[in-house]
């Protein structure tokens, strides 16, 4: 069977557009070129009136910042506001021919609840630091040493317990910004490949403090301890990192390993493992029901990649594995069992920085100048394999050079006891006005 | 080694250029090369393209972007970034580079010196070994060449980067083009393939005015061979003994109205111990 012709007019008219498109395809062809040359000479033009504004290096920086907060009840209670204001100063400045000197502080007013305001002051850094040659250094005093490659858990952090003096955010980067550092003696010795790194951290007779403007020794030197730190190079794109840690207070050594790969240009993935012999948290937490020994070799682990598009988004996954913490039957036990255990045992594990149960799953994106330049969201979600409790958080962080305003919420899902929706706060929201000094 | 082959590549291409160029000697040893108004016979009293050394001219050009030198050299950068000719982003990097003999690339360390919210942040760049240190938290987390902490500009933008090492250079033909002062360049350009599994792009094209080895033009291409940005090399001064651009201007490939200029000043030669190139050193980094 033949196909049906096209009727003359239908012919015509598809002749026509051909032909207009065709002279239009020619126009812009000639027309790209010289739009190219108007839009570099626009940014040219733009160039020649770029003044030239260099900032220059200062020994210390501060950051004032102004916070408010509504926080609502899994309970039926009525919401709540509350606030703080906060001061931050750093300084680092040499002072003498390889000597400087560090030192950094956060000062918190909290205020809500009904209650008085509350001062809390978090000494963070304060050293000395020598260089002997360019390769051999030596620092004392309180310094917040911070290993791991991980993205929220790090097992080879080995400061890490006790530090915090004031959650401020369950932001992974503001627990590990707003904490106590450790008072030690540190020596380092660098190579072009690798370094070594020896700390010795004594212990203080002194019990943690809640006083305002306590410098809390008592927390971050509990007991005496050090670390052995080997990094070493190996070839592209391997960055392995050995460390070997233990303690005056009867505990056995524990070892780590973090370790990184480049998978492409896009993609960075991530192994951070510690362990050795250990009691199970529970019994740490002196939370167990009976007094009975657990020790056994217990690992640590967290593992994941990021992914960064053209755009500037980069988003990660993270699994993690604490070996000491409870799974599914003893988690479920300890959450139906009496209150008191089960309050100690979350106060435990949030102070040494833990995790609750033995596996989370964890997810993060960071989007900078999302949709209009100055624009950045963050956003994360915690996941709880056992009681499937969920823990997500969001961020939306807008900034000029010295200003910045931001809008937090997070929320909690799950069980009253759970592990990410603990008993009764349900979700809080927090404006925050950042300003740098 | 890769130094005297270097200075070996630099000298051949500068007799090539001074013969190619017939300009006085003094205007070829620094002094602004005269501007040509209209295209000239030039083209044609140059060499025949298939006798030149692609890869010679491109070591040049990059001798004349970085200082070449085993012990560093450091330099500040302010970025400058517009939308619509609007400003929306501005930074100050300090930087400290250094050239590996061995690879032949340049170890950086990009230290952020402005806004103030970002001062101390540090960037390590030791080929597709890259870490972000942040000292508030004393935390170096490794990230990918493709995480871009400096809005348009890549960190292979900023870094000093030997094209002659990553690159595979070929002539494409000598091309009169109009440089970012709007001068009329004599202009060797040259078609840039990726040599290397973790150059920053996948092909470039590159016009290095013949008389001089400066690079006036660059336009930089992703692996699906889209254009990604156009770069122009200006403001020539003599900084540590050759005359180098010290300002770039990049306009993006897509968005013509995005635009980054950068500019660099304090040049200065620097003794950076290897030992500091890496990623323990940098909570121990401090700017000079």
């Amino acid at each position: 069977m033949r196909a049906a012709s096209p009727p003359p007019i239908v012919i015509r008219t598809r002749l026509l557009r051909a032909l207009w498109l065709l002279a239009f395809a020619g126009f812009l062809a000639g027309r790209a070129p010289a739009q190219g040359q108007d839009s570099d000479e626009a940014a040219l033009a733009l160039a020649d009136r770029t003044p030239s504004q260099p900032s220059v290096p200062r020994t210390c920086l501060g950051l004032a910042e102004v916070a408010v907060s509504d926080t609502t009840w899994s309970d039926g209670a009525a919401s709540s506001g509350g606030g703080r204001t906060s001061l931050e100063m750093r300084c680092d400045g040499a002072f003498a021919d390889g000597w400087r000197a560090v030192f950094s502080d956060r000062l918190d007013e909290l205020w809500g609840g009904g209650a008085s305001a509350q001062t809390i002051n978090t000494l963070k850094e304060a050293y000395l630091s020598w260089r002997a040659s360019p390769s051999q250094l030596f620092d004392v005093g309180r310094i917040n040493v911070r290993e791991g490659v991980a993205l929220a858990y790090n097992p080879t952090d080995y400061f890490r317990a006790d530090a915090i003096r004031n959650v401020i955010s369950l932001d992974p980067d503001s627990l590990r910004d707003e904490r106590l550092g450790t008072v030690m003696a540190r020596l380092q010795t660098l190579w072009s490949s690798g370094s070594l790194t020896a700390i010795y951290a004594p212990r203080f007779d002194a019990r943690p403090s809640d006083s305002s403007f306590s410098p809390d020794f008592g927390a971050t030197n509990g007991e005496s301890r050090w670390v052995l730190i080997l990094s070493e190079r190996l070839a592209d794109p391997w960055q392995p990192q050995w460390s070997l840690t233990g303690t005056d207070g009867g505990r056995s050594l524990q070892g780590g390993l973090d370790l990184t790969y480049l998978l492409n240009r896009s993609t960075v993935a991530y192994l951070e493992w510690a362990g050795g012999r250990s009691a199970s948290n529970v019994t740490l937490s002196g939370s167990a029901p009976a007094a009975t020994p657990d020790d056994a070799f217990r690992s640590r682990v967290a593992t994941g990649m990021t992914y960064t598009t053209a755009s500037k988004l980069s988003v990660s996954l993270e699994y993690e594995y604490d070996g000491a913490a409870p799974d599914g039957q003893p988690w479920a036990a300890l959450r139906s069992g009496p209150l008191a255990p089960y309050v100690r045992y979350r106060d435990y594990a949030a102070a040494q920085q833990e995790l609750t149960t033995r596996q989370n799953v964890f997810g993060y994106a960071q989007w900078q100048d999302a949709a209009i330049p100055r624009l950045d969201l963050t956003l994360f979600l915690r996941l709880d394999p056992y009681d499937h409790s969920r823990l997500p958080w969001a961020e939306a962080r807008y900034h000029w050079e010295r200003l910045s305003i931001a809008i937090q919420w997070q929320g909690h899902t799950g069980a009253a006891t759970s592990d990410l929706a603990p008993w009764p706060v349900h979700q809080s929201w927090l404006a925050l006005i950042d300003y740098y000094l | 080694m890769t130094l005297r082959v270097s200075v070996m590549s630099i000298l051949r291409t500068f007799i090539t250029a001074l013969w190619a160029s017939g300009c006085a000697v003094a205007s070829c040893l620094g002094a602004e090369p005269a501007s040509h108004s209209t295209a000239s016979t030039h083209a044609a009293a140059a060499p025949a393209v298939g006798t030149l050394d692609a890869q010679a001219i491109l070591a040049a050009s990059d001798a004349v972007r970085n200082p070449e030198t085993p012990s560093g050299f450091g330099m500040s950068i302010v970025l400058t970034e517009y939308r619509d000719a609007r400003e929306v982003d501005a930074n100050t990097l300090a930087i400290y580079s250094k050239l590996d003999p061995q690879s032949g690339r340049y170890r950086t360390l990009v230290s952020y010196v402005g806004p103030p919210r970002d001062a101390g942040k540090l960037v390590l760049e030791n080929g597709t070994d890259m870490w972000f240190f942040d000292p508030s938290s004393e935390a170096s987390i490794r990230i990918s060449p493709q995480q871009r902490l400096l809005g348009q500009a890549s960190t292979g933008d900023v870094v000093s980067v030997n094209l002659a090492h990553d690159y595979r250079a070929a002539l494409a033909a000598p091309e009169d083009i109009t440089d970012g002062n709007r001068i009329l360049r004599h202009c060797y350009k040259l078609e840039l393939a990726a040599a290397v599994s973790d150059a920053t792009y996948h092909r470039i094209e590159l016009w290095i005015e013949q008389s001089s080895s400066r690079p006036v033009k660059a336009r930089f291409y992703s692996d699906s061979d889209r254009l990604l940005k156009v770069a122009y090399y200006r403001r020539f001064q003599r900084e540590l003994g050759v005359e180098r651009p010290t300002e770039i201007v990049i306009i993006d490939g897509l968005t013509p109205t995005w635009v980054t200029v950068m500019r660099y000043s304090a040049y200065a030669w620097r003794n950076i111990p290897d030992s500091w190139l890496q990623r323990d050193y940098l909570p121990r980094f401090r700017p000079e």
